[in-house]
């Protein structure tokens, strides 16, 4: 479960991102945070990996207050947390198996087990048959599914996925939907940043809308309002 | 698991240097400059320091008795001049012993051995030679010659005053060590400087992978060791360019030192042999200090959680 607790995030000198935010996530929820550019959608993936943290409020991981979490404890906090970035922030000069791998290999796994998961997870992504192909052999969408298995490689409880297909076209977007829709039925919890009004009235799941970085409306069966 | 991230920290460390090969060079040539200096100072330090106590070592009195004066007596000087504090030693010569010495000198001579032959008795007296601890116990040694108990007794007394040359060197030895040690001081800023700068870029050059790294959640110790290892790859490959270059350079440096100190200067060479695993030691801590040191600070100004 993710919870947060009257967060406030102000960037100096006085930008709010995020004001007074409160919302929960249960675990295994498939949740759509929708809202307009420059709203706090980004802010708030930043504050659940711990990449920034809040100006006033509390955020809960479970039972874990990351809220000021410290730096030993991050790499523990962002194993179970995967994410998808709309640019994709794959290596150009590693194949798609090696991309993948190197989740793995900083985080100090064997060989072993690095052999035995990234087929694993490529196989999930649809990408089987492309582990030597580099990132620029590969359409839009297929890179995007790489970086999908590259946040799936440590089993992740939460994968937040920030404006997957921003830059993909409309069947690649729905490839991208379809596998983040079949891992959160494998049990992930699965938090989409989006601002595609489509995507979001096709989920028919539970949407979040933000409005100038505050929480505007929170619909169990969504629809994009703005 | 350690292992294996061991591993992977020297090999990214090796792929980063192999990246910035052109960086690697300059940073390992500062560093190997760096050294050198220091290894010039301390080639130097060592040639001075022998050479002053080898004047040092030189530097006696040698007191001439009268020859009418007799051995016991000469004997009981001695006795009394080895308890002047700051005295070495005083060697007894018998005036037997003189004069055989003073024959073997002017072996070659006729004249002056036929000359002795015509004297009925040895004209010379007994000699005491006496060394002291250092060059300044020789004032108290001279004071105590030239007193009224003791001056009546001597012929001739000889000091082979090398003051002025021991102190002419310990100047020129002052001013190459405030020399050196600005040029060290200097190598050592600007090596800072670089290895700091070159792991910068490093830093700059993988911010994908790092990105990637944090994200994924590799820990602080697997994405900062990298760039730790690299500074020690940049000490071990000074310290080597270092030792290989100061062989041939101490080897040609040798004559030119053995010209202006004198035949009895230490050779460089055989001391860096003797010495090699201290000076090597000595020279790989001080360069992996220098450079994890630069690569800290690299790291904490440019790596973020």
């Amino acid at each position: 479960m993710i919870e947060f607790k009257n967060i406030t995030k102000k960037y100096p000198p006085d930008v709010f991102a995020l004001r007074d935010v409160s919302f929960k996530i249960a675990a295994k929820e498939f949740v759509s945070i929708v809202g307009q550019s420059g709203t706090g959608k980004t802010t708030l993936v930043k504050l659940i990996i711990a990449e920034e943290k809040p100006t006033k409020g509390k955020i809960l991981i479970g039972d874990w207050d990351i809220t000021n979490i410290k730096p030993y404890e991050l790499p523990i906090l962002r194993r179970q947390i995967g994410v998808v970035w709309q640019d994709f922030k794959l290596l150009p000069k590693k194949t798609v198996f090696e991309n993948v791998s190197f989740a793995l290999e900083v985080c100090g796994e064997t060989p072993e087990r690095i052999n035995r998961v990234v087929p694993q997870v490529l196989r999930v992504v649809g990408l089987a048959d492309k582990h030597y192909r580099f990132p620029y052999q590969l359409s839009g969408g297929e890179q995007q599914r790489v970086v999908i298995a590259r946040a799936l490689v440590h089993k992740p409880k939460i994968l937040i996925a920030d404006e997957p297909t921003g830059n993909l076209d409309a069947i690649n977007t729905q490839g991208i939907i379809e596998i983040l829709k079949k891992i959160n039925e494998l049990g992930t919890t699965v938090i989409l940043v989006t601002h595609d009004r489509e995507i979001v009235n096709g989920l028919k799941k539970r949407v979040i809308t933000f409005d100038a970085g505050t929480v505007v409306s929170d619909q169990i069966e969504g629809k994009y309002m703005l | 698991m350690f292992l294996v991230s061991v591993y992977r920290v020297i090999k990214f460390a090796l792929v980063n240097f192999w990246r910035n090969i052109w960086l690697a060079i300059v940073t390992t040539t500062i560093m190997s400059m760096s050294l050198f200096v220091v290894m010039v100072l301390l080639g130097l330090n060592l040639v001075i320091n022998q050479a002053i106590n080898s004047l040092h070592e030189q530097v006696d009195v040698s007191v001439y008795f009268k020859s009418e004066i007799t051995p016991e007596v000469v004997q009981e000087f001695q006795t009394n001049l080895q308890q002047i504090p700051g005295v070495k030693e005083v060697v007894y010569i018998s005036k037997d012993s003189a004069l055989d010495n003073f024959r073997a000198k002017f072996a070659d001579n006729p004249v002056i051995l036929e000359s002795l032959d015509e004297l009925a008795e040895n004209p010379l007296g007994d000699t005491l030679i006496i060394q002291a601890q250092s060059i300044n116990d020789y004032d108290l040694v001279l004071q105590v010659l030239n007193s009224e108990e003791l001056s009546p007794f001597i012929q001739e007394k000889n000091f082979q005053d090398y003051n002025n040359i021991i102190n002419k060197i310990s100047e020129i030895s002052a001013t190459i060590n405030k020399i050196g040690l600005f040029l060290s001081i200097l190598f050592l800023l600007i090596a800072v400087l670089v290895t700091f700068n070159t792991i910068r870029i490093a830093i700059y050059t993988y911010r994908n992978e790092l990105g990637i790294m944090r994200l994924v959640g590799a820990s602080k110790a697997f994405i900062e060791w990298p760039f730790f290892v690299e500074g020690i790859i940049y000490a071990l490959v000074s310290v080597l360019v270092t030792t290989v270059a100061i062989y041939p350079i101490a080897g040609a440096a040798q004559p030119f030192l053995d010209k202006f100190f004198g035949s009895s200067t230490l050779n460089l060479v055989n001391y860096f042999n003797t010495n090699f695993f201290k000076i090597v030691s000595l020279q790989l801590l001080g360069a992996s200090f220098i450079s994890i040191f630069s690569s800290w600070l690299a790291v904490r100004r440019y790596i973020k959680n």
